[in-house]
């Protein structure tokens, strides 16, 4: 599987490098834009688990803006880089997010170079725009760390848009090279593992296909990738629970339905191990929708699963891993502008795989019980330009 | 949490619904940026230290756009180098709603309406010295920050035609600038302490003078000193509620400058730490591009602390002369000299040197600081 990855990823090279290379280039005025996206957020549990962006007592430091800037120098060329400054209870954390080339054969075929936007999910090309979303967060079961989705990959691509017929339209989306997911830091095991582990997908190649329906805001989508995963940093005292590396296929279905008035998503994603490593069997899904009201109001709704199942046996010794995560959650918004929104939220967990406690380890080897059930309330606003 | 509800309730009250204006997207692009040498005889202080240090930089870059007609983002931040590498930092993120000139509302990582400088922390050209006045605006012990997380209400009205005012009222949480201390676990090494203040609520108010150029001032807020390290709240020895006041008075009118600030900090029930600071600097402009400009800056500090160590430095107090060449409003070249006294802040960069000083109550003092630095902004 790996050589057939390598072969693929060096013909979509090969195959980009002679499209390229027929194309003259045209210079043309250039154009320089400038976006940002940024949010705060105050989120509490009240409880001991932490959970997103609340804690026990309260936390306010969740901040972040993202700084989006694309020139096109000409015509057929357009550079676009996101970078992103956090803070959190934890301290800062800066990132570039993506910085691309694209370059527009046709409306139909455009090559994309660089660390670029990865067209996985709803969700990942628009990440840090809450402008675009009924919740301060994104679906945990998909969005999270350790989640199935990350924002860019490093390698090429290839994108496009077809209308075949004035009422379909079909998106798609052909890439290799590597993905880098957020580094990670197992919320349960804060204290015995604080160094946060990278997951990577080696030698990945994936595809988007979105249809666009007759129905004026509804489109379906599939998307897959494949790679070997790795995963990096990994303290000596972790290096036996590690399962989940290997050769993985992940792929996931999306529906999206958005007019002035309603948004309903829903995805579902899942992976299949292919060779290699202790399988981690993985499979999540949610549903959100939300519904304005008197021009100003939205009030939304998620629920929002994920699975993981671990590998038995050949553990060191027996700890409780976390395995479920099933979320139900409500929301109410006040929109000022479609660029500035309140949003408050109440979240139901159930489950540590997400919502989980710092334990200690003796607290982990003595089989200590979280609480099961986390409350969240998130109180934030959000804004774009 | 409770105050913080409150507040939060009371700007609900005020949120009207108020029809959004669209408008064309409005981007500004500003930045503020500085490189200072700094030698003094023998302690670390400010940007000085005994072997003269080149690597002071930073650079500020402020985006502010209005996607909508009352809608605001405002975005700030910043990269810095010193001898320790390379930090950045978001020093403001947040978004501001318009409901009248009088009544704003912000709400996200919001500059912080404090004293004159915070509001303008990283602006070197707003200044007659590279660095701010270290009683109130430096490290260990800051009393002021440049944002607090959560949400506020600002506004201006003028009383008449020669009366104005300007008030802010804010809620939720601050963290102030890191500092290494001895770990008492392991003297030979220190730890890095991350003071916040949380469940804060505060307010300034500013008015404007009939003389040109003068205004005065009062801030004030309340909140539980929390400390951090590691991302981990430690036992601490200051805790708790506490009070914070400030006053200030400033007249700017070219060729003069004239500043005075005034800030107390104490324990609200009980004690533990009491700062008071503050500092007059004045500066004139002559010949068009040279001002000298003059400093006095005090900090002292009550520690009602026993288990302190007595030879503990409780107070800084530094008298900094400086010469500066203005090319245009926008880039200044500045020399200063400073003559410290006490060792609060100004004090050996070695940490072993610092515990042997502490012990045996052997600081070297006074520091003599030089600085040489430019700073720009555009």
């Amino acid at each position: 599987m790996k050589d057939q990855s390598k072969i693929s990823f060096q013909c979509l090279l090969v195959l980009a490098g002679a499209v390229f290379a027929f194309f003259p280039t045209r210079v043309w005025g250039g154009d320089f834009q400038i976006h940002g996206s940024g949010g705060w957020a105050f989120g509490i549990t009240g409880g001991k688990n932490n959970y997103l962006v609340g804690n026990e007592d309260g936390s306010y430091t969740n901040s972040y803006f993202a700084l989006n800037i694309s020139g096109s120098p000409e015509e057929r060329l357009s550079v676009n880089a996101q970078t992103i400054w956090k803070t959190s209870d934890e301290g800062m954390e800066t990132d570039i997010e993506y910085v691309f080339a694209d370059w527009t054969f046709f409306d139909w075929l455009k090559l994309r170079i660089g660390k670029v936007k990865c067209p996985f999910g709803l969700y990942s090309e628009i990440y840090d725009v809450g402008t675009l979303r009924p919740f301060y967060t994104l679906p945990t079961s998909l969005y999270a760390t350790p989640g199935q989705v990350t924002e860019s990959y490093y390698g090429l691509g290839l994108t496009g848009r077809l209308y075949p017929h004035p009422n379909w339209g079909l998106q798609y989306d052909l890439y290799g090279g590597e993905i880098f997911f957020k580094e990670t830091v197992m919320s349960s095991f804060k204290s015995v593992m604080p160094d946060p582990m990278q997951p990577v997908i080696r030698d990945s190649s994936g595809l988007r296909l979105i249809v666009y329906t007759p129905l004026d805001g509804l489109n379906i989508g599939f998307a897959e990738h494949i790679g070997d995963t790795r995963i990096l940093n990994v303290s000596e005292l972790a290096k036996p629970f590690i399962a989940g590396e290997g050769w993985y296929l992940t792929y996931l279905l999306s529906a999206e339905y958005l007019t002035d008035r309603f948004s309903v998503r829903s995805e579902y994603s899942g992976s299949v191990k292919l060779k290699g490593g202790r399988e981690i069997k993985t499979y999540g899904y949610y549903l959100e929708a939300a519904v304005k009201f008197w021009k100003h109001w939205q009030v939304a709704g998620i629920y929002d699963v994920q699975k993981m199942t671990m590998p038995e046996g050949d553990m060191p010794f027996t700890i409780a891993m976390p395995e479920d995560h099933h979320e139900g959650a409500f929301g109410l918004n006040y929109w000022f502008s479609p660029n500035f929104v309140l949003k408050s939220s109440y979240h139901y967990v159930r489950g540590n795989l997400f919502a989980a406690e710092d334990q200690t380890l003796e607290q982990i080897l003595s089989g200590y019980k979280m609480d099961e059930v986390t409350h969240l309330f998130i109180f934030s606003a959000q804004f774009s330009f | 949490m409770k105050r913080f509800l409150i507040l939060s309730a009371l700007a609900g009250l005020v949120l009207g619904f108020l029809p959004a204006e669209v408008r064309a997207l409005d981007t500004q692009v500003h930045g503020f940026g500085g490189w200072a040498y700094g030698w003094t005889n023998g302690n670390k202080y400010s940007v000085g230290d005994k072997h003269g240090s080149y690597t002071n930089s930073y650079f500020a870059l402020n985006l502010s756009a209005s996607p909508y007609e009352k809608l605001a983002a405002n975005v700030q931040t910043i990269w810095k180098t010193s001898d320790k590498g390379v930090e950045t930092d978001l020093d403001y993120a947040f978004a501001e709603w318009t409901f009248w000139e009088w009544l704003k509302f912000r709400i996200g990582k919001v500059k912080c309406p404090f004293g004159i400088y915070s509001e303008i922390w990283d602006v070197g050209t707003l200044r007659p010295f590279y660095g701010l006045p270290q009683g109130i605006y430096g490290t260990p012990g800051t009393m002021a920050t440049k944002a607090y997380y959560g949400l506020g209400l600002t506004g201006r009205h003028d009383l008449s035609s020669t009366w104005g005012l300007q008030y802010d009222l804010y809620g939720g949480e601050m963290d102030f600038p890191g500092i290494a201390e001895t770990d008492p676990a392991n003297p030979m090494t220190t730890r890095q302490l991350e003071p916040r203040i949380k469940n804060a609520v505060g307010g300034r108010i500013i008015v404007q003078t009939p003389l040109d150029g003068l205004s005065a001032g009062v801030s004030a807020g309340i909140g539980e000193i929390k400390v951090f390290s590691g991302g981990k709240e430690i036992d601490y020895y200051v805790g708790d509620s506490h009070f914070l006041l400030d006053g200030h008075i400033e007249y700017l009118l070219d060729p003069v400058s004239v500043r005075a600030e005034y800030g107390h900090m104490r324990k609200l029930n009980g004690k533990d730490i009491n700062y008071n600071s503050f500092y007059v600097e004045g500066a004139y402009k002559f010949l068009e591009h040279i001002q000298v400009a003059v400093r006095y800056d005090v900090k002292l500090v009550d520690f009602n602390i026993p288990e302190l160590p007595v030879n503990v430095p409780d107070s800084n107090k530094d008298l900094g002369f400086g010469l500066n060449y203005w090319f245009n409003p926008n880039l200044v070249i500045k020399a200063s000299y400073h003559l410290i006294k006490g060792n609060l802040m100004a004090m050996p960069s070695d940490q072993m040197e610092y515990i042997t000083a502490v012990a045996t109550g052997n600081f070297e003092d006074p520091t003599h600081l030089f600085v040489f630095g430019s700073q720009f902004s555009f």
